[in-house]
C-alpha cells in the first residue's frame, strides 16, 4: 500500500513539474529542459552562497575546532531544511485535497502520512544538499577526520534531514492549526507576516557578513562551553570526528525525534486534517443600508476583492509598502538625505545635480510606485465570476473604470504622500541645494499621477488582451500571469527610460521642460490607450 | 418578453445552437429540456447577452439585446447553473451591492431582503462570508439576488440544484407569483416531473435544435413527459 501511495505522490510531483497547471497538458520538451536547466542554476548557486559560510568559518579549523565548523554547519542544514520544508507540509500533508479521498479508502490513516512523509523528506535532501555539499567538501580538505570520521560525518548530513521533517512537521501543523481558527483579519495577518518575513529576510541578506564575523568572533567562547559535554552540537562535531557513541548518540535523536512524531502524528492524522473549527459565526443585524451609484458599488466591489485576498494585496500591491517605508525613512532620515544630496552635489560640481532634484524625485517616485500592479490581473481574478458583472446592467467601460479607480486610489493616495514627505526633505534647500518650489512639487506631482494612470491603464489592457480565466489557484492569475509580468516590469523599464530620455535630451530640456514634456506624453499615451479601451477593448471584454 | 428567432451560436467548427427560436409571452413559465450538450445553457447565455451569437435576434421586452444590452439586462435576473458569486464578500455585502448595481432604493431593498432572506431561510447567514457557504446556499443566494430587484423576467439553468426541498417549493411559490405579476420565467432542467408540474409551455433541445414546442399539452399528449422526451431524444 506505502508503495501505491509513494508511486501516486511521486506521479502528482512529476505531473506538477512535467504539466501544464492550466491544462493539464504535457509541457513541450523544451519548456521542460528550460525548467531543469533554471533549477540546476539555482541549486549550483546556492551551493555556491554555502560555499562563501563555509569559506568564513574555516578559521575553526586553524583554531583547532574543527568540531565547532561541522556543528555549526549542521545547524545552518537543519535550518535550511525545516524552513524550506514547513509550507510543503502544510500544503501535502495537512491540507492536501485528496486527504479526504484517500482517507475514504481502505487505507490506513499512517500509510497515508508516511507516503506524505516521505516526499517531504525526499525534499529535504535536496535543500541539505545545498549547505551539505561545500561543508562536506571542506570537511574532507580541512578536518584530517579519518575514514570513520568522514563517513560519520555524510551520515549525520543525511540523517539531519529525519530530524528536519520531524520539526516541520510539527511546526506545519501548528501552522495548519492557527490558520483553520483564524476567520477574521486572515489576510491582512498573511500580508502582515509576509512582509514581516522579507523584511527580516533582507535584514539578514544585507548583514550576512556581520553576523558570520560576529560568529566567527564568538565561536571560541561557545566551542568552550559546550566542549565535553553532552551538548548535541558537541557531540555532531566529535561524531564527524569518528567518535562512535557521539555519532550513536546524534543518530538517536534524528531517528528518534521523526519516530515520535510519526506516531504522534499517525495516531491523530484523521482527526487533524478532518477537523475544520473556525471561529464563532457572526450575527446578522439588519441594517438600512444606503443606496450607492453604481461606480461606487463597483469599487467597492473591487477594493473588497483586493483587501479579501492575500496573494492580491501581496502581488498587486507591494508599491504601497515601498511608498509607505520610503515616506517614513524620508520624515526619519531627513538630514541625512539631504546631506547625501548635499554631497552628491559638491562632489559633482560640473552636473549640478541640484537641479534635478525635483526629476530625480518623480522618477524614484514613479518607479516606487510601478510596484503596484493591481489592475494587471484584475480581470483574470474575475475568471469564475465573470458572469455576474457580463449579466448585470453595467458598461464594459464601468465595468473597467472600477478597476482602474482601485489602482487610483490604493497608488495615488500613498504616492502623493510621498511626494510631500520629498518636498519636505528639500523644500528648505542650504549647502549648495536651492529649495525645492512649489511649482517643482507641482511637476512632480503631475508627472508621478499620470504615470500612475498610463500604468494602470496599461495593466487593465495586458490583461484584457492575455486573460487566464482558467485557472484553479488565485494566485496563479495574480503572480504567474504575463499582464503582471508587462505591467511590473513595464513600469520599472518605463521609469528607466524616462531617465535615459532626460540623459540624453539634457543638453536641449531642462528638468523642468523635460517633465512637462514628459508629462505631455503620458497624457497622448494615456488617451491612446483610453480610446482602445473603450472601443476594443469593450469588445474584447464582451467575448471573454 | 423574450422572443428568441433564429438564433445560431457556433464554438469553432461546432454548431452549439442551431436556427431556434422561442418565445415566451408574459405570465409563462416555459421550461427547456434537452439531454447533457444539446445547447441549453448556451441558448440562455446568449439570451442574457453573457455570450455574442452568430446569427439571428434576441428581444426581451420588446427590446433588441443588440441595440440596447443595458436596458435589457435591467429587466431581466439569471441565475446560473453553478452559482460562483464573490467570495470576498458577505452575503449582506453581496445582497447590497447587487441591489446598488439594478438601483434599487434602500428601504425597498431592506424588505425585499427581509422577505426573501427569511423565505428561503437564508438570514441568520447573511452576515457570513459566502466563501464559507455550501452549495445550497450560494444557490439560495443567488436567487434572492435575481428576486431582488424584481425582474419581469428570470432566467434560470438548473435553478432547483442544489435546493432543499423547502427552498425548492419556495423558489417555486415565487416563480408563480412572479407570472401572476405580470413577469415571465424561461428556465432548463433535468427534472422533467418539475417540468411537467410547474410549466405553461415546454421547449425541447437535441444537438442544439429545437425538436419540438407549445403548451405542455401540446407536446406531452396523453404521455408523460419523461415518455416524450425520451422518444425524442432517442429518435
Amino acid at each position: 500500500m506505502r508503495k501505491t501511495l509513494i508511486h501516486k505522490q511521486f506521479l502528482q510531483t512529476v505531473r506538477a513539474i512535467t504539466g501544464n497547471p492550466k491544462t493539464g497538458a504535457r509541457r513541450k520538451t523544451g519548456g521542460i529542459v528550460l525548467m531543469a536547466v533554471v533549477f540546476v542554476l539555482v541549486w549550483i548557486s546556492m551551493i555556491a552562497a554555502f560555499f562563501g559560510i563555509t569559506e568564513a568559518f574555516t578559521v575553526f579549523f586553524d583554531m583547532g575546532l574543527g568540531w565547532f565548523f561541522f556543528a555549526a554547519m549542521s545547524l545552518v542544514t537543519l535550518a535550511m531544511c525545516v524552513l524550506m520544508t514547513i509550507f510543503t507540509v502544510v500544503s501535502t500533508v495537512y491540507n492536501a485535497k485528496d486527504n479526504e479521498l484517500l482517507l475514504a479508502m481502505p487505507i490506513r490513516p499512517k500509510d497515508i502520512l508516511f507516503a506524505r512523509l516521505f516526499q517531504v523528506w525526499l525534499l529535504a535532501l535536496l535543500f541539505m544538499t545545498m549547505p551539505a555539499v561545500p561543508t562536506i567538501i571542506r570537511w574532507f580538505m580541512y578536518a584530517k577526520a579519518g575514514v570513520l570520521g568522514n563517513v560519520f560525518a555524510v551520515l549525520i548530513l543525511l540523517l539531519i534531514p529525519l530530524l528536519a521533517v520531524a520539526l516541520a512537521s510539527l511546526v506545519g501543523w501548528v501552522v495548519a492549526w492557527i490558520s483553520s481558527r483564524i476567520t477574521k483579519g486572515k489576510n491582512y495577518m498573511t500580508v502582515l507576516l509576509t512582509t514581516l518575513f522579507l523584511i527580516v529576510y533582507y535584514v539578514f541578506y544585507f548583514r550576512i557578513n556581520r553576523i558570520l564575523n560576529d560568529v566567527v568572533a564568538s565561536g571560541p567562547a561557545m566551542a568552550e562551553a559546550m566542549a565535553g559535554t553532552w551538548n548535541p552540537l558537541f557531540r555532531i562535531g566529535k561524531a564527524a570526528y569518528g567518535d562512535v557513541p557521539s555519532f550513536l548518540f546524534i543518530a538517536a535523536i534524528c531517528i528518534a525525534a521523526f519516530a515520535v512524531c510519526y506516531a504522534l502524528l499517525s495516531r491523530n492524522f484523521a482527526r487533524i486534517v478532518t477537523t475544520k473549527k473556525g471561529g464563532a459565526k457572526t450575527v446578522y443585524h439588519e441594517k438600512t443600508a444606503k443606496q450607492s451609484k453604481i461606480k461606487n458599488a463597483l469599487f467597492r466591489k473591487e477594493l473588497r476583492h483586493f483587501t479579501g485576498s492575500a496573494a492580491y494585496m501581496l502581488n498587486g500591491g507591494m508599491g504601497i509598502l515601498f511608498m509607505v517605508v520610503a515616506t517614513v525613512a524620508l520624515f526619519i532620515y531627513r538630514g541625512t538625505v539631504r546631506d547625501a544630496a548635499i554631497e552628491l552635489n559638491n562632489m559633482m560640481p560640473g552636473v549640478g545635480i541640484a537641479k534635478f532634484i525635483p526629476l530625480i524625485g518623480a522618477i524614484a517616485i514613479a518607479f516606487l510606485a510601478a510596484g503596484n500592479d493591481i489592475t494587471a490581473p484584475s480581470i483574470s481574478i474575475e475568471a469564475h465570476t465573470l458572469w455576474l458583472s457580463k449579466s448585470m446592467p453595467i458598461t464594459a467601460n464601468e465595468f473597467f473604470e472600477a478597476k482602474l479607480q482601485l489602482q487610483r486610489v490604493l497608488t495615488m493616495i500613498p504616492a502623493l504622500l510621498l511626494s510631500l514627505a520629498f518636498y519636505y526633505v528639500f523644500a528648505g534647500g542650504g549647502g549648495g541645494l536651492p529649495g525645492l518650489e512649489p511649482k517643482d512639487f507641482l511637476l512632480m506631482v503631475v508627472f508621478v499621477m499620470l504615470f500612475i494612470e498610463f500604468m494602470a491603464t496599461l495593466g487593465l489592457i495586458a490583461n484584457l488582451l492575455m486573460p487566464n480565466l482558467t485557472w484553479t489557484n488565485e494566485t496563479v492569475a495574480v503572480k504567474q500571469s504575463y499582464s503582471a509580468l508587462i505591467a511590473l516590469f513595464g513600469g520599472w523599464i518605463f521609469t528607466g527610460l524616462f531617465g535615459l530620455a532626460f540623459w540624453l535630451l539634457r543638453d536641449r530640456l531642462g528638468p523642468d521642460s523635460f517633465l512637462m514634456a514628459a508629462s505631455g506624453l503620458l497624457i497622448v499615451l494615456i488617451i491612446l490607450l483610453r480610446l482602445w479601451l473603450r472601443t476594443r477593448g469593450a469588445k474584447r471584454y464582451e467575448m471573454l | 418578453m423574450l422572443r428568441i428567432d433564429h438564433l445560431t451560436k457556433k464554438f469553432g467548427e461546432k454548431t452549439a445552437v442551431d436556427d431556434l427560436s422561442l418565445e415566451i409571452r408574459p405570465g409563462e413559465i416555459y421550461g427547456f429540456i434537452g439531454h447533457n450538450g444539446a445547447g441549453k445553457t448556451t441558448t440562455i447565455k446568449c439570451a442574457i447577452g453573457i455570450l455574442d451569437y452568430d446569427a439571428g435576434e434576441i428581444a426581451i421586452d420588446g427590446i433588441r439585446l443588440a441595440d440596447d444590452p443595458i436596458g435589457c439586462k435591467k429587466r431581466l435576473a439569471y441565475i446560473p447553473d453553478n452559482p460562483d458569486l464573490y467570495d470576498y464578500m458577505t452575503g449582506i455585502q453581496f445582497l447590497n451591492f447587487i441591489a446598488d448595481v439594478f438601483e434599487v432604493p434602500a428601504n425597498v431593498r431592506r424588505d425585499r431582503i427581509r422577505k426573501y432572506g427569511d423565505a428561503f431561510g437564508l438570514t441568520p447567514d447573511l452576515a457570513t462570508n459566502i466563501a464559507s457557504y455550501s452549495h445550497g446556499m450560494k444557490q439560495k443566494l443567488a436567487v434572492i439576488a435575481a428576486l431582488l430587484h424584481e425582474p419581469k423576467l428570470l432566467i434560470m439553468d438548473e435553478p432547483f440544484v442544489g435546493l432543499d426541498p423547502k427552498a425548492a417549493f419556495t423558489l417555486k411559490q415565487y416563480m408563480r407569483e412572479l407570472c401572476d405579476a405580470g413577469g415571465a420565467i424561461f428556465f432548463s432542467t433535468h427534472v422533467l416531473e418539475v417540468a411537467e408540474k410547474l410549466c405553461d409551455k415546454i421547449a425541447i433541445i437535441r444537438n442544439g435544435r429545437l425538436i419540438k414546442s407549445g403548451t405542455m399539452e401540446e407536446v406531452k399528449g396523453d404521455e408523460s413527459l419523461e415518455e416524450v422526451f425520451l422518444e425524442l431524444v432517442e429518435d
